[in-house]
């Protein structure tokens, strides 16, 4: 058994321990704690509801329509209709004709602090409404900040849902009248329903994401099942002909807003609001991220910034001619250094990144290699988790080289270098003349140069101090000595046996294709693992 | 809040070391108020710090504990966590100086020492399981346990986590020997190998 295996069972035998479910009650005290944050917004409470019962009286009225309806036998139970209230607690109520209230549902976590130990059973459905947008605004859930709440109203009976989102659309919107009130009617069809099941959100925010997703080409379910309805609102509100029913603007308040963004790009630029042209500012969703897109143009170029809204940082810009691939244009009211040697440099100059060419430099800096030794050199930017990067391919004799490199800062992000196969290299002085190879061997870096085994770590080669490399033999520090580990002869790589002292064959390589030693048949057996 | 389609149980633990990008982006996320994230991170992390919290304190109630109070701290904290691309060493530092403290009550409160982890009680496992929790829980010393611990579960490399312990590197290196060829000894005594 090697150390690798061992840890493989000290790895299982504690997973198997751990029963992982500390999740509930860490999400509950974190929630406690953002409750205590609440309290002190509290004053603005009374913005908020004008109209609204307090909830003592709420509670009164509740606990004596309670007793009124518990011995009331001819409770029409028949559920008529559902009515769904997102705003990020997702609350279900369920109503017979007569509009009373059959069940109240907390769909999250969230809609179980809202709901609490309130018991709805009997009452008429504007109470329940009522109540429950307080304790909505009560928590906090509802405030300047995120002001968007999405009814949905499903009900077979067309008119009758068609009267009930009105009225309640009506309702809420008096109870908040600062809110921002969406309303909808379901229309249950099998893509929503999987929606709403796979991602775990009513009904009513599956068939609002849906809508926003099938008219964008961005947008996946998956990132918008994410966002809370303020986001949503803020998103959807461009949209032409949608099925919702708006009243009242999302608040935009968390963000830095429309004037911010737009002055960060020009300030960036250094250009003056009266010489751009064609702008168009947006607010979008974009890696996880809420974003303004501020397109406009200068002097016949068009550019385009995307600036994170929370915070303003300019996360990418985009000029017109960024993909024609020349390297002839200038930049108006350029200040960057222009590094711009024979590749294409166009559109980095404004935006603090460093070039293709300082790019490519650093790589092969890093890698220790010369221009001239350098084949089927490739370069790519890309704009990847919020990071704007620099990938880098490129071969040297048989060793392809990639590297990701930050386009702003220059630091190596990535770095792999593989030589033919995916095993420790062993290099002596003989056999190698570059006396430096690096290989990617399980997740790990490693080079050997002069019989220490370096570890890529942290942006830099670290030696190794456990293992060493003589004479064609990796050696590894245990028990307070040296002892042999692997060696390769030829194709084929051995690893040593501390119990039999005999080099045991481990795998070899022919032709571009792995085979592993099985001990107990004595034969070569292809390696299937990639 | 997909966590659960990203990660099933059957995923091996090279699997699950994500990539500390992905872990930085869960703690500014948390930061942010957004608790969604949370849910990330416990999936991904829980194993490696309840395992490490119950090395120091092998006490299955008292890891618990600890357990939930270093995600909970962390909820606290996300807005001070300054990315140094190691989130995890994060995480472990914060449950690292939670075990103390708990450890520091413990024996000044109680006085019956907790000196052996029950394997008995639990469920499910193998006999190398057992083997394997024996020994590393009863067998092993403290620092060869925390060590051999960081290193198979967290995937520290033995240069961090002499950092994480405050040791030398060749300290960590020999404890960690020390550890697996105890391991090794057991497997051999139950003839595992």
């Amino acid at each position: 058994m090697n150390n690798k295996e061992i840890e493989k069972n000290i790895v299982q035998a504690f997973s198997k321990i751990d029963d992982g479910k500390q999740l509930e009650s860490i999400l509950s005290d974190c929630v406690k704690q953002e409750r205590r944050m609440i309290v002190m917004e509290e004053r603005n409470e009374n913005r908020w509801l004008p109209r609204i019962l307090t909830l003592a009286t709420v509670f009164m009225l509740v606990v004596g329509i309670m007793f009124g309806t518990r011995q009331m036998n001819s409770f029409n139970e028949i559920v008529a209709a559902t009515i769904s209230l997102d705003v990020n607690p997702s609350i279900d109520i369920k109503i017979n004709r007569e509009e009373k209230v059959i069940d109240v549902l907390a769909l999250n976590k969230d809609a179980q602090k809202i709901v609490g130990d309130m018991d709805f059973k009997g009452s008429n459905l504007d109470v329940t409404v009522n109540a429950l947008i307080g304790s909505l605004v009560r928590n906090g859930y509802i405030n300047d900040i995120t002001n968007s709440i999405l009814i949905s109203v499903e009900d077979d009976d067309e008119l009758a849902a068609k009267n009930l989102e009105t009225k309640l659309m009506e309702e809420i919107s008096n109870l908040l009248n600062k809110g921002s009130v969406l309303s909808q009617q379901v229309k249950t069809d099998e893509e929503i329903k999987k929606i709403s099941n796979d991602y775990g959100i009513t009904l009513g925010k599956a068939q609002m994401i849906k809508e926003l997703a099938d008219r964008s080409t961005i947008y996946t379910y998956e990132d918008l099942a994410g966002l809370t309805i303020n986001e949503l609102n803020l998103l959807s509100k461009n949209l032409d002909d949608s099925s919702l029913q708006r009243n009242g603007q999302p608040s935009d308040k968390a963000y830095i807003g429309v004037d911010k963004a737009k002055q960060i790009a020009f300030e960036n630029l250094g250009v003056v609001e009266a010489n751009v042209k064609g702008l168009d500012i947006e607010l979008d969703f974009d890696n996880r991220r809420m974003v303004y897109e501020v397109e406009f143009s200068v002097d016949g170029i068009e550019y385009q910034y995307i600036i994170d809204a929370l915070d303003g940082e300019i996360i990418f810009i985009d000029r017109d001619n960024i993909r024609t691939n020349s390297s002839n244009q200038t930049v108006p009211n350029n200040t960057g250094t222009n590094t711009n040697t024979n590749t294409n440099n166009s559109g980095t100059a404004a935006t603090g990144l460093i070039g293709e060419a300082k790019a490519k430099q650093i790589a092969y800096n890093h890698a220790g290699v010369a221009e001239s030794s350098v084949s089927s050199y490739h370069v790519k930017r890309e704009y990847d988790d919020g990071v704007v990067k620099y990938e880098i391919e490129f071969y040297v004799g048989n060793t392809e080289y990639d590297y990701d490199i930050n386009a702003k800062t220059g630091t190596i992000i990535k770095f792999e270098s593989e030589v033919d196969d995916d095993y420790i290299p062993v290099s002596t002085n003989a056999s190698s003349p570059s006396n430096s190879q690096a290989s990617q061997s399980s997740g790990d870096t490693y080079k050997v140069e002069n019989g220490v085994v370096y570890e890529y770590d942290d942006g830099r080669w670290e030696a190794e101090n456990d293992k060493k490399v003589e004479n064609g033999v990796v050696y590894e520090y245990d028990d307070g000595k040296w002892q042999a580990d692997k060696k390769t002869e030829g194709n084929i790589t051995y690893d040593y046996d501390e119990d039999t002292g005999t080099w045991e064959a481990d795998e070899k390589v022919e032709n571009g294709v792995r085979y592993e030693y099985d001990d107990d048949t004595g034969t070569w057996e292809v390696d299937n693992d990639d | 809040m997909q966590s659960s389609e990203i990660m099933s149980e059957t995923t091996t633990n090279q699997e699950k070391t994500v990539n500390s990008k992905y872990l930085d982006e869960c703690i500014f996320a948390i930061a942010k108020n957004d608790l969604s994230y949370m849910n990330e991170l416990y999936i991904y992390t829980h194993v490696q710090v309840y395992s490490y919290v119950l090395s120091i304190l092998k006490n299955k109630h008292d890891a618990e504990d600890v357990t939930h109070d270093t995600y909970v701290t962390v909820y606290n904290n996300a807005h001070l966590y300054k990315s140094r691309g190691k989130p995890l060493a994060w995480l472990i530092t914060i449950a690292k100086n939670l075990s103390l403290t708990k450890l520091n009550d413990r024996n000044r409160f109680d006085n019956n020492d907790i000196s052996q982890y029950q394997i008995a009680d639990e469920k499910g496992l193998s006999s190398v399981d057992r083997v394997t929790l024996e020994t590393c829980l009863n067998h092993l010393n403290d620092e060869e346990r925390q060590v051999v611990v960081l290193h198979a579960i967290s995937g520290f490399k033995h240069r961090e986590i002499a950092q994480i312990l405050d040791m030398s590197l060749s300290g960590v290196l020999s404890k960690y020997n020390r550890a697996i060829k105890k391991l090794k000894t057991q497997y051999e005594k139950g003839e595992m190998i």
